[in-house]
């Protein structure tokens, strides 16, 4: 079943001066079934933040369709949205300033039972030790403040409060990217559990290509604003058909000595996503297969091999040869 | 031996802050020997004394914090420096020519009144007896070898105008300006992203090769240490657990911390474990001691008693292969 689909979404967002517009997210697809986790992945400034949010509309798209489970959201007035908002939840970056230093965690993860649920105290206060109990937290842990736990209790205590209202789409935006290796490790491997158990999907959100590879299904990779490439877990992981995708791929240091080191840098760094043309691709001045055509079109993500889609002229026309 | 840069032979480092009277240990009997155009690699999470170790040897150390080693000598020019007897004024004859520094956060440590330019070309006239213009060619030669972009424009910069990468290229080519025999460098690429931390350790990596100084890198991504370095040392809660050269420590890691991290980074035996990790469960943690005893006994699946109550051994399990651990035979 399909808990998420997005269509042609874009959000940007207006400079104060001279009409300009930062193109945060230029036109994206994809979907999520249920029970599976899509990663996305891309370096910062690319827009993965901004998508995320748009999809539990934190922050209104400026045009596209949000599809959740079946129904169109995207323009539903906030009093109708409100019973969609505790199926759908976010965790996000910083484990301790996404909670509220001044409550305890029993408050914390108390507060969206009481006011989407409309849980009382004592039933609410039940579903807090249950849910505590399925991040590995005791009852010890109700009346501590954020400030008293670690960094991986912290971010816990984030993934507790995002199940406690037993959603079916779970936003993670890099979740683990300002954890210490030992509790970057923990938190997969329970984020990984809590999905066997509870069958809810993820949105995953990272620029860490080895976190991604432990926990995705699906990948989807995102340059500027839109997606590049698009497939599964191990598809995109042995056959990067995206210039971009192989320069990441290349540039990531993976924890192995005899690690193959293909020789594929971009060109310079990201530039800026101020007024954007619409009407090509956005890494051939970067590209090093770049061709006359490729700043003339824009080009469609397309299927090239079964569960594997690219946007790319060159990948398209070398892959046709083969 | 002649080709030694370094011996560092049983460092502590302290704290005054008391437990029963004692001060507080943070490092504890650190042995290691670094070799001409080694770079060593340190591991370990955050906390477990990178910094402090990196800065112990540099003889850098702020205080209260204070060392003392039995050997902590450094090699430059077939000349033996104890750097336990200087001072910080013959440390400063030391520091640039002999032992170079690339701090971490690189935007923090250049001063953000001076253009980056201004700031370095101030070093090069402090080194040396050239002109201003001179020194301002010199400095754009210098930003030319980090392949800085515009290197002409960029010298009137200010350092909040940089970006994260273009700040550490600032930072390795002042470091790097004086030819150090010993880099230390300190997580150099700290927070920036995948594609721009390779460009920088490329460079830095081509640039020490040239110089042929010897590095101490901390860090806490396995990755550079399987792509960078020769050598790799892992430090828990102070203590140097393990010591080796960097292929036989990805083929043959031995001690129950070494195996932890590279389970908490998704390796094993050098490749990525797929899908079914199984990290050390830890045991109920006990409150951990400073003065006696392991530091990694609290977490540790072969913990026995004698773990807690006696400084592990170093023992020899390789040709250039060191752990510190009780239960080295049951391994």
């Amino acid at each position: 079943m399909e808990v998420l689909r997005v269509e042609n979404l874009y959000k940007l967002f207006p400079l104060k001066k001279r009409n300009l517009k930062v193109h945060a997210v230029s036109g994206i697809d994809f979907s999520i079934k249920s029970n599976e986790t899509l990663g996305m992945v891309g370096e910062s400034g690319c827009g993965k933040t901004t998508v995320g949010r748009c999809v539990v509309r934190l922050i209104e798209p400026t045009s596209g369709k949000i599809i959740f489970l079946g129904e169109d959201v995207t323009k539903l007035p906030e009093k109708k949205f409100r019973k969609f908002r505790p199926k759908a939840q976010i965790v996000f970056q910083e484990p301790y300033d996404a909670l509220n230093p001044r409550k305890v965690v029993r408050q914390i993860i108390q507060a969206p039972l009481i006011s989407e649920k409309r849980l009382n105290k004592k039933k609410s206060l039940e579903r807090v030790v249950e849910v505590l109990k399925m991040v590995e937290l005791t009852e010890k842990y109700l009346n501590k403040y954020p400030i008293q736990l670690t960094q991986g209790e912290q971010q816990r205590v984030g993934i507790a409060r995002a199940i406690s209202t037993k959603p079916k789409l779970i936003i993670l935006d890099e979740p683990t990217s300002l954890l210490d290796i030992r509790f970057r490790a923990e938190t997969i491997v329970l984020l990984k559990r809590l999905q066997k158990e509870t069958g809810v999907s993820y949105l995953f959100i990272s620029h860490d290509l080895v976190v991604i590879s432990q926990l995705s299904h699906r990948i989807s990779v995102m340059y500027l604003g839109r997606i590049v490439e698009e497939g599964s877990c191990d598809l995109v992981f042995n056959n990067p058909m995206h210039p971009y995708t192989k320069a990441l791929f290349a540039a990531t240091l993976f924890p192995d000595p005899d690690q193959k080191k293909p020789e594929f840098i971009l060109k310079g760094e990201v530039p800026s996503p101020i007024n954007l043309p619409d009407d090509r691709c956005n890494l051939a001045p970067r590209c090093p297969l770049a061709e006359s055509y490729c700043s003339k079109g824009l080009p469609k993500l397309e299927e090239l091999e079964p569960n594997h889609f690219v946007a790319c002229f060159k990948a398209k026309s070398s892959s046709k040869k083969t | 031996m002649s080709n030694e840069i370094l011996t560092v032979e049983n460092l502590n480092t302290y704290s005054p802050g008391s437990i029963e009277g004692k001060p507080i240990k943070i490092l504890d009997k650190i042995n290691l020997v670094i070799n001409e155009e080694d770079i060593l690699g340190l591991v370990g999470e955050t906390g477990s004394g990178k910094t402090v170790l990196i800065n112990s040897i540099g003889r850098n150390l702020r205080s209260p914090l204070y060392v003392d080693a039995k050997k902590l000598f450094f090699y430059k020019d077939s000349e033996d420096i104890n750097l336990m007897t200087k001072n910080q004024d013959d440390m400063r004859l030391i520091w640039g020519r002999g032992i170079g520094f690339i701090p971490p956060n690189a935007k923090d440590i250049l001063n953000p009144i001076l253009t980056v330019g201004q700031q370095f070309a101030n070093i090069v006239i402090a080194h040396s007896k050239l002109s201003k213009n001179e020194a301002r060619d010199k400095v754009i030669e210098s930003f030319r070898d980090v392949n800085m972009p515009a290197p002409e424009r960029n010298f009137d910069s200010y350092p909040h105008t940089l970006s994260g990468g273009m700040a550490q290229r600032v930072i390795i080519s002042i470091a790097l300006f004086l030819s150090p025999k010993l880099l230390l460098a300190d997580e150099p690429t700290m927070g920036l992203d995948v594609t721009i931390q390779k460009q920088v350790l490329d460079i830095l990596y081509k640039l020490i090769k040239k110089i042929k100084s010897s590095v101490i890198l901390a860090t806490r991504d396995m990755g550079i240490v399987a792509n960078y370095c020769s050598k790799v040392g892992v430090l828990c809660n102070g203590q140097l657990v393990e010591f080796s050269d960097k292929r036989e420590f990805f083929n043959n890691y031995k001690h129950p911390y070494s195996k932890y991290l590279l389970e908490a980074s998704f390796s094993s035996h050098g490749k990525l474990i797929e899908r079914d990790l199984k990290l050390f469960k830890s045991k109920e943690v006990v409150e951990m001691k400073t003065d006696v005893g392991c530091r990694f006994a609290n977490r540790c699946y072969l913990a026995k008693k004698e773990c807690q109550l006696i400084n592990p051994p170093e023992v020899s399990i390789g040709l250039n292969h060191y752990i510190r651990c009780h239960r080295s035979e049951d391994l």
